[in-house]
């Protein structure tokens, strides 16, 4: 068949030869699909092992510390006399509240401006802004806790402070949310805003009005993933907040949140507090986990 | 053609359909979108599916090979049979049953990253097909018959994207023809083209119908009554799920409608 035909015969035997082809495909696919099922299977098999093995270890070793004791009351110092006594991890529960609250606090205003910024201005300069942000994210946290302990901890003697871990966790928060936040602006439709501006608007109005109102529960989500990032953070505040072994809700004085209580009890000499850490590790999972819950359900909203 | 089966759920017009669609309900997680549905698509004709929006047209067109199965929920009662042939049997697998019954879609939608003769030759290629000189004469006999072949025969290893939009649409209706389908479901092919454009691809169900089936749904009454043989007038019924309301010849849905809502569309009276 070297020219063209337009034949009947031709035409079925045409149908013919891609009928076949196409029947001959469903035996390969069907072989390829089950190789291919079979090769997905193993590979979340394994994947699934390490995040099961650390599930259950936490839960294992750490469901029977959960008791109204346990996370109300504040630590209590094991002794020579008395090597089991770990009291609570109340210091720590509030200790978290209070630093990570701030924190957020702070950031929220600050990602929101830059993601306008960045959306607005969309210069050579706002672009370079944004990849400063996109390498911050990727920065190891310890540079964050470094920095604040030089600038204020180092200077005033070493006296340690609650809000000095907040301001840490800024250096988390912001990256993140404003990127996050610069996305969900972005994601507005186009001709939501021009139906904005054709009635007169001014791009102010437009931005309070229908970009940040459409966008809002996407950055919300931004939001709490960057909040459970912070709540997990160690390294930034470690050295910045010191300890208190008293629960308090004062940020002017030393603090202590789960992961640095963590820290603590498990470079220290006490196996019953190297143990407890089973307990605050399952608070703490458990914590961003509800976090990261909230955060999906503003996500559902988004895209309802 | 020669039987005559006055008992055909359509009512009456010539037996020895290509494709039935027998009592057919669409579900959208338990949700109807068409209810019942019954009529023939007669073969080498074009038959049209009118009704206003949210009447199941694109419902029916896209369960007729299988597309609407993509919605995730999706359910369907009744039957649809090609050449006698349930398509939902095992009988016709899913990857034969879209290369017997093909689409094409409102937008056009070429494959952006493939040339004007790879996006024709796709469906070939797909089913591992490596006749070259096959694959190359089924090209060309696709791109003549949906009348682009002129316009494109020195331009075949350009980017899709460089048509324009009618063109990108017979680029379209090419790639489905390179299958060599029996049956060519057309979802509003002409809604995002001009009239000129709209005009090209009337003429070409004219043309194509003297080797293959067309059932296309349209907006467009006028469209409806130009291009096609036999027509199915739908619409939403009380519970928001589409109904047949009849069908028949063209001829007879748009000069002497037995049902007294297909006189109102037609008219123009609501829709």
């Amino acid at each position: 068949m070297s020219t063209v035909t337009d034949s009947q015969s031709g035409l079925t035997d045409r149908r013919d030869i891609v009928r076949k082809a196409a029947t001959a495909s469903v035996a390969r696919r069907e072989l390829w699909s089950k190789f291919f099922l079979g090769s997905l299977s193993v590979a979340l098999i394994i994947a699934f092992i390490p995040l099961f093995s650390i599930l259950q270890n936490v839960i294992g070793h750490g469901w029977h510390y959960i008791t109204w004791g346990f996370l109300t009351q504040s630590q209590a110092q094991p002794s020579l006399f008395a090597m089991k006594t770990i009291g609570g991890i109340g210091n720590a529960i509030s200790g978290t509240i209070v630093v990570d609250s701030l924190a957020v606090a702070i950031s929220i205003p600050i990602a929101l401006l830059l993601a306008v910024a960045f959306y607005d201005v969309r210069s050579r300069w706002s672009r370079a802004i944004r990849s400063l942000m996109e390498t911050f994210i990727g920065l190891p946290s310890l540079l964050f806790g470094m920095f604040i302990f030089t600038l204020f901890v180092a200077s005033n003697n070493g006296i340690t402070k609650g809000y000095y871990g907040s301001l840490a966790l800024c250096f988390i928060i912001v990256p993140v949310s404003a990127i996050n936040a610069l996305a969900a602006l972005e994601s507005v439709p186009a001709t939501l805003i021009e139906a904005g501006l054709g009635l007169g608007a001014r791009p102010s109005r437009v931005m309070w009005r229908i970009i940040l109102p459409v966008a809002r529960p996407r950055i919300m989500t931004g939001l709490f993933l960057a909040f459970a990032r912070s709540v997990g953070e160690t390294a930034p505040i470690l050295f910045v907040i010191g300890v208190s072994q008293q629960a308090s809700y004062s940020l002017n004085g030393s603090q202590t949140t789960l992961p640095t209580m963590m820290y603590d009890y498990l470079t220290g000499s006490y196996p019953s507090q190297r143990v407890a850490c089973w307990g605050i590790a399952l608070v703490l999972m458990t914590s961003v986990l509800v976090l990261n819950v909230i955060s999906r359900i503003f996500l559902a909203r988004a895209n309802k | 053609m020669s039987e005559i089966n006055s008992a055909t759920p359509a009512g009456g017009h010539s037996s020895e359909s290509v494709m039935s669609i027998n009592d057919v309900t669409v579900l959208f997680s338990g949700k109807a979108a068409v209810r019942n549905v019954s009529f023939e698509v007669e073969p080498r004709k074009v038959t049209s599916m009118i009704g206003p929006s949210g009447s199941g047209k694109t419902t029916l067109l896209r369960s007729m090979n299988r597309l609407h199965e993509m919605t995730v929920g999706a359910t369907l009662t009744g039957k649809i049979s090609l050449g006698g042939v349930d398509v939902y049997s095992s009988e016709i697998p899913l990857t034969v049953l879209r290369s017997r019954v093909g689409m094409v879609f409102q937008k056009p939608n070429p494959f952006p990253t493939m040339s004007v003769f790879d996006n024709v030759a796709s469906g070939l290629h797909f089913m591992g097909l490596k006749n070259r000189s096959f694959i190359e004469e089924s090209v060309e006999r696709a791109l003549v018959s949906a009348a682009l072949w002129d316009s494109v025969k020195d331009r075949l290893k350009n980017a899709a994207a460089t048509l324009s939009g009618g063109e990108q649409q017979r680029l379209c209706i090419a790639r489905a023809l390179a299958v060599e389908p029996e049956v060519l479901l057309m979802d509003e092919p002409t809604a995002s083209l001009d009239p000129i454009a709209t005009q090209q691809i009337e003429e070409l169900t004219q043309t194509l119908k003297d080797v293959l089936t067309i059932v296309i749904v349209t907006h467009n009454m006028q469209q409806a009554s130009r291009v096609s043989d036999n027509c199915a007038f739908l619409l939403m019924g009380d519970d928001r799920a589409g109904e047949l309301i009849e069908s028949d010849t063209t001829e007879k849905i748009f000069n002497n409608p037995k049902d007294p809502r297909t006189v109102d569309y037609i008219a123009g009276r609501f829709g």
